[in-house]
């Protein structure tokens, strides 16, 4: 009975674990493969252990030397040292590591890189190594020491010959312990990590855009095989001692002589990258899942035989680090508070502008970028604003610019057929109808216009703050003259310029919030929205719901273009007639995002960077990272022309009109369509500029009450009562208050006890 | 003891010491000056700013429900457990159950919460505060469960001899010897489940839906916006937090022990 309950307690533990070690031979041993020859894995599987090993040693060593002193401490001193050993054990993570980074900013250690993560994982090995070492030493015999120095040992000797050896079981243990609490860690090396890829930013990096990576499955079965190793092993041991023979010495070194040859397999490979001198390496920082991966490779050895033509010495040492991010500010902070020393990076449209401010940027000199070359003007037209540079008399720098357009896109609705179907007797729209609402009120089937509150609860937003608000203000000001909502006399939709063509700047003001418009516009509009929708904010765990075919809680949401045709192309793939149940629409009157080549003033290899630009913006390449990508880049040619008639993208689509619907609504062109803005998309449609610190600190404050009322809203709704918990709590309070009353009204004087046996005096 | 070289000895914990007072003590300080003093001195506007919002509040509250549910939950599957594991006769079966239990933390902590996500899916089960509470009681278990186990098995077998022998039904000594005396084990593993589960962020993002919004994830978008002095008054809040539990904690068991000393850690 007992042993059962223990098992089924296993069994729910290794569940999950069991499900990533199934899925780890869905592609034979391709996936360990990917691990054992992807460098960027393989680097950061070598760091992990690198950082575990080292950092648990050191806190070893240290709690065992405090072990010794804090014996011969005062009283007082004693306990205030036992006081802050526990502040890190019992504080939280999060707090611990935030505190960290505070200390790291402050002392100026923030690209410390990994030393910075080494003393941070002592930390938290170091308490609860002193904790497991501390009541071993307590039973140790004081005599020994005093005998040792009373002989004539130095206390270093002593402390090495006579404590060390005693103590070498509980320095096992703190070891052990300390390590398992470094693997296990996430918070503390993301927010202290400035560039060093450890195995749980790796994961960070692509859960946000797409899954756990193929090769961590693998990773994990093999972690799960080392368990079982070790618990045969523990077995087999306690057989011999069964026996009546001694703990098998050499075993033991054996085990331990294997876990560090396993630990310098991956630490090894570690090491001598950081050996290659800085001018052969590469650092590139990343959108996730932003470039097709074998065009990195091409490179390496193109620039290789470039650099080997110039007769640099070991041209075939170059490499390229490829680290990945997440949003926008994870970028901002990696670079400003860690100074990371990346080569090359792509922030948005109104980071570049931030970061170009903060002088966190060197700016980009086009006589470098390739002849053969060519960019789309339009486009480049649209991003003046921020990418030309100004000397300080406020004239035009030549030739010289703050970054180069990588992709562009639109923000749109990104919708699920199938559920939309699904749900059509219950909302009386169906799909038809649903794309009509869609040309017809654009943003505002977020905001539960035309008989969409119907799909209240079934639809989702951004957590990224910026987007949500630019929607929220859009549809605010579509609302605010024309109350029917439509996008069609929308006031932004009629401005046109002298001479006839569409003016943007209110559409810009609108977004940018300017002039007439201010968040309270966002706020009020996002507040109404969480009562009549109940949307779900959500930081691309959305999209995976959205591909999921038997997920069907979300009808549709706020996406990006290369969110959407990321999406769709990863379910086109898997099916086998190539059809996919998502749709994507950008409505006239949007938010065109680009993503951009910029090089850090921290930057070390600019060379490289710029060859590394001129080879993705080189027409066929892009047209292949196009077409992996799946979102359009500023690059113009043939090969681009090539794939374009390919997708069939039509030259010219009316995206305002109803009637229009077989158009961008058809499925075979959807996906072209998402890759690719329409014309009308792009001219109706405004960039997000930088915010002074004041709007920047309001619509990160609005985002977080957002989703406080939001989570505060669904609670009070009667059916998200969690009556597990209330009963556990209630219970447990119950016997709590039971237990102590119990207590306290049988105070009685106790009987004095009767001495003990001495072998009961612990 | 203190004869000889009083000094030289306790000089052992030097290192150790300089450690603690530059990455523990130190932050703990910046904290609150990160919290209370901007570009212009001393202010209270980020502290105003938070504790004015009522909507904070119920976070707090959602926080503090969901992680006293996880940490209670953890207890009353832990200490069976616990005290199961510790009364299996070999010793080997019972270190190997407990490294059983406790090596899944060698694969990253994230991993394994988004390993329970995509069951979580595959089996239809959907996510929200009971998905979160589950992945927050298998996550931390063995925080609750080690410091249990080590209690118990510091119970003299004498002991329960000796209520045994004076006609208790195992029962009886189970709730009048065993349980009181794994009283302080049971309290730290409560405060080691309830600290991480009170401020999770991740978990919450990847197991909860929009009505699980914790106060870890709230600093952490702080963080990430590069708002410091708001995340300081966050983080300073979970702090109190914690120091609270901590307190009622150390009442608890004084109370229980009917002495003066408490029975932390």
């Amino acid at each position: 009975m007992g042993l059962t309950f223990v098992f089924l307690i296993m069994a729910i533990i290794y569940l999950p674990i069991l499900l990533l070690v199934f899925l780890s031979f869905s592609d034979g041993l391709d996936f360990y493969v990917q691990l054992f020859t992807t460098s960027e894995y393989m680097s950061a599987v070598g760091n992990t252990l690198l950082i575990a090993v080292v950092a648990s040693v050191i806190a070893t060593i240290i709690a065992a030397m405090a072990a010794t002193g804090i014996l011969y401490m005062g009283k007082r001193t004693r306990a205030v040292t036992m006081a802050v050993n526990q502040l890190p054990v019992i504080n939280a993570d999060i707090v611990t590591s935030f505190s960290l980074v505070l200390l790291f900013v402050s002392v100026g250690l923030a690209n410390f890189g990994l030393l910075k993560l080494l003393l941070a994982h002592i930390l938290i090995a170091l308490p609860f190594c002193l904790l497991t070492i501390l009541p071993k030493m307590r039973q140790l015999d004081a005599n020994l020491i005093d005998a040792a120095l009373d002989l004539g040992a130095s206390p270093f000797k002593a402390f090495t010959s006579v404590i060390i050896p005693q103590l070498v079981p509980a320095m096992l243990q703190a070891f052990l312990l300390g390590f398992t609490l470094s693997l296990d860690d996430f918070v503390i090396t993301q927010y202290n990590n400035s560039g060093v890829p450890t195995i749980s930013t790796v994961i960070y990096g692509a859960i946000s855009r797409r899954d756990i990576p193929d090769a961590f499955k693998a990773l994990t079965t093999i972690i799960f095989i080392v368990i079982l190793i070790v618990l045969v092993v523990m077995n087999l041991n306690a057989a011999r001692v069964r026996k009546g023979i001694k703990i098998n010495r050499k075993l033991v070194a054996g085990i331990l002589a294997g876990i560090l040859l396993l630990t310098g397999a991956g630490v090894i490979p570690v090491i001598i990258n950081n050996l290659t001198p800085r001018s052969m390496v590469l650092k590139v920082y990343n959108w996730e899942d932003y470039i097709e991966t074998e065009l990195l490779d091409e490179f390496t050895d193109s620039y290789r035989e470039q650099l080997a033509k110039q007769g640099v010495p070991n041209a075939d040492k170059f490499r390229i680090e490829y680290h990945t991010f997440a949003d926008n500010e994870e970028l901002y902070s990696k670079i400003n508070t860690q100074h990371a020393d990346y080569d090359l990076i792509f922030p948005s449209e109104y980071m570049v502008e931030k970061m170009a401010q903060d002088g966190l940027l060197q700016t980009i000199d086009m006589t470098r970028i390739s002849d053969e070359v060519e960019l789309d003007q339009s486009i480049l037209d649209r991003t003046k604003p921020f990418t030309d540079v100004y000397d300080a008399n406020n004239n035009l720098v030549a030739n010289q610019v703050w970054a180069i357009p990588y992709m562009i896109g639109t923000l749109g609705i990104m919708y699920d057929t199938r559920v939309i179907e699904k749900m059509a007797d219950e909302t009386k729209i169906d799909l038809d109808k649903f794309e009509t609402l869609l040309t017809q009120y654009g943003f505002g089937v977020l905001f539960g216009e035309g008989g969409t509150t119907a799909y209240e609860g079934r639809i989702t937003m951004k957590k990224s703050a910026r987007d949500s608000i630019a929607i929220a203000m859009i549809y605010s000001a579509q609302k605010d003259n024309n109350p029917s909502g439509e996008i069609k006399n929308a006031i932004y939709m009629d401005q046109t310029d002298g001479a006839g063509n569409y003016d943007n700047r209110l559409l810009q003001n609108i977004i940018n919030m300017n002039g007439d418009y201010d968040i309270e516009d966002a706020r009020k509009v996002l507040m109404e929205q969480i009562i009549t929708m109940d949307p779900t904010y959500e930081n691309d765990n959305g999209k995976k719901s959205f591909m999921d075919p038997n997920d069907d809680k979300f009808a549709y949401g706020l996406f990006w273009s290369c969110d959407a045709g990321l999406a769709m192309y990863e379910l086109m793939e898997e099916s086998e007639d190539g059809e996919n149940p998502l749709r994507y629409y950008a409505p006239n009157g949007t938010n065109l995002w680009t993503d951009n080549f910029a090089i850090p003033t921290y930057a070390q290899n600019t060379d490289a960077a710029y060859a590394f630009i001129n080879f993705l913006l080189d027409d066929e390449n892009a047209a292949r990272n196009i077409d992996y990508v799946g979102s359009q880049m500023v690059a113009v040619g043939e090969a681009i022309d090539d794939l374009k008639a390919d997708y069939e993208v039509p030259d010219d689509l009316d995206n305002s009109s109803a009637d229009n619907v077989d158009g961008i609504f058809n499925p075979d062109i959807n996906y072209a369509c998402t890759v690719f803005p329409n014309a009308d998309n792009v001219t109706y449609a405004a960039i997000m500029k930088n915010f002074d610190a004041q709007k920047e600190k309001a619509v990160n404050t609005l985002i977080v009450e957002v989703q406080n009322k939001n989570a505060q809203h669904t609670e009070d709704a009667v059916n998200s009562v969690n009556w597990f918990g209330i009963i556990i709590i209630v219970f447990a309070s119950a016997s709590l208050a039971w237990w102590l009353i119990y207590k306290l009204t049988h105070r009685r004087p106790r009987l004095k006890p009767a001495p003990l046996l001495p072998e009961h005096k612990a | 003891m203190k004869k000889i070289n009083f000094n030289t000895r306790s000089l052992f914990a030097l290192p150790y010491v300089i450690y603690m007072f530059i990455f523990v003590v130190v932050p703990l300080f910046m904290l609150f000056g990160f919290a209370f003093f901007g570009e212009n001195g001393f202010s209270l506007d980020e502290a105003t700013a938070f504790f004015t919002d009522c909507s904070q509040w119920a976070t707090i509250g959602r926080s503090l429900r969901i992680a006293l549910t996880a940490a209670l939950s953890c207890i009353l599957i832990g200490f069976p457990l616990a005290y199961i594991i510790a009364k299996i006769r070999s010793k080997t079966v019972q270190y190997m159950i407990l490294m059983a239990l406790v090596a899944p933390m060698w694969i990253n902590g994230l991993l394994r919460t988004i390993a329970l996500k995509e069951l979580s899916t595959m089996i239809n089960f959907e996510a929200g505060e009971t998905l979160l509470t589950l992945g927050l009681i298998i996550d931390y278990l063995p925080f609750m469960l080690m410091p249990i186990y080590l209690v118990i098995t510091g119970i003299p077998k004498s002991y329960l001899e000796v209520s045994a022998d004076l006609g208790a039904s195992p029962m009886v000594t189970f709730f009048k010897v065993v349980l009181p005396l794994s009283m302080s084990g049971i309290i730290s593993g409560f405060l080691m489940v309830f600290t991480p589960a009170v401020s999770t962020y991740y978990m919450s993002e990847y197991l909860g839906n929009q009505s699980t919004f914790m106060i870890g994830e709230q600093l952490n978008i702080m963080f990430t916006k590069d708002n410091k002095s708001g995340a300081a008054v966050i983080a300073l809040v979970l702090l109190a937090l914690v120091g609270l539990s901590v307190f009622i904690a150390n009442c608890v068991s004084r109370i229980g022990n009917n002495k003066k000393q408490g029975g932390l850690a």
